[in-house]
């Protein structure tokens, strides 16, 4: 893959999956293999945006104690045993099917996107404002929300665990996050409030998939030169994407997005 | 003065710490992700493969260091979490090589 397509193509997908608030890999993965490249080579490509994606936006998530590290954790055992077996298994599967399964992904992540809505925080007790944060020994916080402080904690988490290693699975075989099931099932599932549940899984995802390229790293799957254009368009990309963000209609570019998606899914798999 | 501060201080300490490297990370891995661009040759393919252990080096180096701290803070449920996710990236690691 030649660097400077793997550069524009990264730097525009980071960008308009940061302004649609999915991350730019779910984009990436799918524009490269319609652009020619085997399943096998971007796959790896879309977990280094991921990973360059997650270290890029960890500061000012820290900065406002929004991600809870004990949950991450947790839940990143179980999605980074999903995605070193998926990553493992893909490296033995031809590229045929690893198509069809980024074509699923896409389809499932057009459907998060339309399907995403922000939803409010339930206060559940008071707090104070020296109580916001993760709180020790428990999957529990506390965040603030305008002027209330909002307290939580994890449910369902057998539930919510076995999703993860779907998204583990997902990102591990097809190179795209899974942070499109992740944020959902975190926020909606497990009652974590919304802003909690995206920075978490800001976190997270970066843990998959460094652990998806480790894998791919040892079977040969990395292009070195892609993979620096990839981090430099990504970094740039989100970056762009994000100082833009207030200036765009999110709700269009969601439902543009979606579409678009959609046309790469249909295009992958008929390609297939 | 560091035993009297609550809890909930020592965290802000501790992610203030953290984000100052995330920040200086991303810094580092934009700066080699473009030389390992615009480099030709040897030199581009070498840094981009720092670049690339970079970004991946970053995600697994914060789980090590929370899994330290929850040590630090006798919070053995998540410090025992943390270790068994970094064991794990290990063991794929090792079977990766392996096959």
């Amino acid at each position: 893959m030649p660097a400077l397509i793997a550069l524009v193509a990264s730097l525009c997908s980071s960008g308009i999956g940061t302004l649609a608030g999915i991350g730019g890999a779910v984009l990436l993965v799918p524009v490269l293999v319609v652009l020619g490249l085997p399943a096998s080579e971007a796959a790896p490509l879309g977990l280094v945006s991921v990973a360059a994606g997650s270290v890029a936006a960890g500061a000012p998530q820290l900065r406002e104690r929004i991600v809870n590290h004990r949950l991450g954790v947790t839940t990143e055992v179980v999605a980074t045993t999903g995605a070193a077996m998926g990553a493992l298994a893909a490296g033995l599967v031809d590229d045929r099917l690893l198509a069809r399964a980024l074509a699923v992904a896409a389809l499932a992540a057009a459907v998060a996107v339309v399907w995403s809505r922000t939803e409010r925080d339930r206060v559940l007790a008071e707090a104070g404002r020296h109580a916001i944060g993760e709180w020790p020994g428990r999957i529990a916080g506390a965040t603030d929300v305008d002027s209330d402080v909002v307290t939580y904690r994890a449910r369902r988490l057998p539930v919510g665990l076995a999703l993860m290693w779907v998204a583990g699975v997902t990102a591990g075989t097809a190179g795209v996050s899974g942070g499109f099931l992740k944020t959902p099932v975190t926020a909606t599932l497990m009652g974590i409030p919304p802003r909690v549940a995206a920075a978490t899984t800001t976190f997270t995802v970066g843990v998959t998939a460094a652990a998806g390229l480790v894998v791919m790293t040892l079977q040969g799957r990395v292009d070195a030169k892609a993979s620096a254009a990839v981090v430099a368009g990504s970094l740039l990309g989100g970056r762009l994407g994000a100082a833009v963000q207030g200036s765009v209609p999110r709700t269009l570019l969601q439902r543009g997005l979606a579409a678009v998606l959609v046309v790469v899914a249909v295009l992958l798999w008929g390609s297939s | 003065m560091k035993n009297r501060e609550r809890p909930f201080d020592q965290q802000v300490r501790a992610n203030e710490a953290m984000a100052r490297v995330l920040q200086r990370a991303g810094i580092a891995a934009l700066v080699l992700g473009a030389l390992g661009t615009i480099l030709p040759g040897t030199a581009g393919t070498a840094t981009g493969w720092a670049a690339v252990g970079f970004v991946v080096a970053t995600p697994l180096g914060r789980v090590a260091w929370l899994a330290v701290r929850w040590v630090d803070r006798r919070d053995w449920l998540f410090a025992g979490l943390a270790t068994t996710l970094l064991a794990v990236v290990v063991l794929a690691g090792t079977i990766a090589m392996r096959q």
